[in-house]
């Protein structure tokens, strides 16, 4: 099964990748593949280089998905470079109301991350834009990420990440590869500030999502039905709330078969009176 | 509650100039705001994670466009035959773990709804239809009544509404202490002042967040003193061990310091959630030891053993009796799922 934190990173341009990709020691995946995949040692975090433009970048998100295998407590982070009318070049912002310029749908990322950075609305266009009259940053993929992204997560594990690299001063033009991984490294402490937040939650979904270890244990010493199997992850979870999870094989050992597993744990639960003043 | 405790704060366009709207962004002038069109946006949509969201709930500031004032359910009220209920806010800043809310809204985010003078006016039009009838309004049924006081000002709004109406009855029922619109007011004869209780180790256990039950009896010996009617909610009624103890120890230390006659009444209810209800909220904390207590499903529902019920029920009725008459104590039994408010 995999495992607990999952992070995956859908990013348009390998210059923008390449500082995450040297912070997190990740290396690529087998090769062949329809866009590049990146992975660290510990199969934690996954990072797909999309391209440029929106259906790249949806496309890229559920290639990774795929490739991955995601599990649904995953964390998905979009990362880039976008253009803003504001003076702020280099300056790391927090994505919380992405508008799709297109379709002029609306979409809104969690909040629940505890962070100082400015935030912004993200604007998604189609073609690149020098007009940088609207109040909001302007990319050519947030939106789409995120369409595709909140099929598989929550909102509270979306996060968009954007650093300014052009508007009225700072042209376009001028940009290379260089300059733009250096804006992502400039920022890169904040960047996993804020993914550290991300792993906790990813654990946290994990051990809210899945029944302890010891289920698959039972399981396989006993046959279970699949409405019993069920059954048997309800019970174990709330059996091991109040008793220690060390006591429970023992407690169970010398039943016959699922049945009577089931039923003795429903009986220590049925006769177990809470005791509040040690909760 | 202090500033950084809301850092969002999503507020719908067309109430943007609403002074409420106005004066609620003014007490957080660093929070990010972001307009919204309709709480929709952002309330209950799919793919939220409630548990999450609760850890940094935003603020969501909204007009309530219909069903401000709502019959409440069978096996509700406090005497009167007609009962109803109404909600400014959707959510609450505590966190208790048996609360109905956290199975009813996808979201943790806090919805204030500014329009409260579209409350006044079906407030006042079901009082009208009923004009030989006492009109009992619940608050607090989506929220607690006074916990956002201090932000909204929806209480000291509403009070003053029921001051005009001698003949209906209005509960706040709350955990709150934060009580200062009641204290710096003449108390309202028709207002009843409602704090839930439970003894003090599983308040500890289960009332995430709120002020400690001591607290919350100094305040309600305040609020008698003043001359405010107390309504005194054990609902629900949690099992586990020693709860004998713990409920006549709870129950003969509240009626020590509240003198009877401010006890307009005492309501009790027992532990009860809808089925679909209590699946989601065990999915949300399934490490809950609330979970783990001898509950069962019987029919659409999940609640303690019937025997267990039975002899709550019976025990608290009992002592209760022993301080009060029997005429002002009421068991709720709401079809399906505890108060808990
Ligand atoms: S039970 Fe009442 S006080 Fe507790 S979280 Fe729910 S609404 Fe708030």
């Amino acid at each position: 099964m995999v495992g607990a934190p999952a992070i995956r990173w859908v990013v348009a341009l390998k210059s923008e990748a390449k500082p995450i990709i040297q912070k997190l020691q990740m290396l690529p995946m087998k090769k062949g593949m329809d866009f590049p995949i990146y992975s660290d040692k510990n199969r934690c975090h996954w990072l797909i280089i999309s391209g440029v433009g929106q259906s790249r970048s949806a496309a890229a998100t559920n290639y990774l998905h795929r490739e991955s295998d995601a599990p649904p407590w995953s964390a998905w982070i979009n990362i880039g470079i976008a253009g803003y009318g504001y003076d702020s070049y280099g300056v790391l912002y927090l994505v919380d109301k992405i508008v799709s310029e297109e379709t002029n749908f609306v979409a809104y990322p969690g909040v629940a991350l505890a962070t100082k950075l400015p935030r912004s609305e993200l604007l998604t266009v189609n073609k690149p834009r020098v007009d940088y009259s609207e109040p909001s940053l302007i990319d050519m993929e947030g939106y789409a990420f995120y369409e595709a992204a909140i099929k598989f997560a929550s909102r509270e594990l979306l996060l968009l990440l954007k650093v300014v690299s052009d508007g009225p001063k700072s042209k376009v033009k001028i940009l290379t590869p260089k300059k733009i991984s250096k804006l992502i490294l400039d920022n890169i402490e904040n960047i996993l500030g804020l993914v550290r937040q991300l792993e906790n939650l990813s654990k946290l979904e994990f051990d809210r999502v899945i029944p302890p270890d010891i289920c698959n244990q039972i399981k396989q010493k006993w046959h279970f039905t699949v409405s019993q199997k069920h059954q048997l992850n309800i019970l174990v979870r709330r059996w091991t709330s109040v008793f220690p999870e060390t006591k429970l094989f023992q407690k169970i050992k010398n039943q016959n078969n699922s049945k009577s597993v089931i039923s003795s744990l429903s009986k220590d639960l049925d006769e177990y009176e809470v005791d509040w003043g040690k909760t | 509650m202090g500033e950084d405790l809301i850092n969002t704060i999503y507020f719908e366009e067309d109430i943007s100039e609403h002074p409420r709207t106005l004066s609620i962004l003014a007490k957080f002038k660093t929070a990010r705001t972001i307009p919204i069109k309709r709480f929709g946006e952002v309330f209950n949509l799919r793919n939220q994670n409630f548990r999450i969201q609760k850890s940094k709930p935003a603020l969501i500031l909204a007009r309530k466009h219909s069903g401000h004032v709502l019959q409440a359910p069978g096996g509700f009220g406090i005497g009167s035959t007609e009962n109803f209920y109404f909600s400014h806010m959707y959510n609450c800043v505590y966190d208790c773990r048996y609360c109905f809310l956290q199975g009813m809204f996808a979201s943790a985010n806090y919805v204030v709804f500014v329009n409260f003078e579209d409350f006044d006016i079906q407030i006042d039009r079901i009082i009208n239809q009923y004009p030989k009838k006492t009109v009992t309004f619940f608050s607090g049924y989506d929220c607690d009544s006074l916990a956002l006081e201090n932000i909204t000002g929806f209480a000291a709004h509403i009070l003053q509404v029921f001051r005009r109406y001698p003949k209906s009855l209005l509960e706040l029922r709350t955990k709150s202490i934060q009580v200062k619109p009641l204290t710096s007011m003449e108390p309202i004869p028709n207002c009843v002042i409602a704090y839930s209780l439970m003894p003090e180790v599983m308040s500890i256990a289960l009332d995430n967040k709120t002020p400690s039950i001591e607290r919350r009896i100094k305040i309600i010996s305040i609020l008698a003193r003043q001359g405010w009617k107390i309504g005194l909610r054990f609902d629900p009624l949690i099992h586990g061990k020693d709860w004998q103890v713990l409920y006549k120890e709870l129950i003969e230390g509240v009626f020590k310091v509240i003198p009877q006659e401010s006890i307009h009444s005492v309501s009790f209810g027992p532990l009860r959630f809808p089925k679909a209800m209590h699946r989601d909220i065990f999915r949300l904390y399934p490490e809950e030891p609330l979970f783990s207590g001898p509950l069962e499903q019987r029919g659409s529902i999940v609640a303690y053993r019937q025997e267990i019920e039975n002899e709550m029920t019976r025990f608290c009725r009992q002592t209760f009796a022993k301080f009060i008459p029997d005429s002002i104590i009421f068991q709720c039994t709401p079809e399906g799922q505890s108060v808990g408010l």
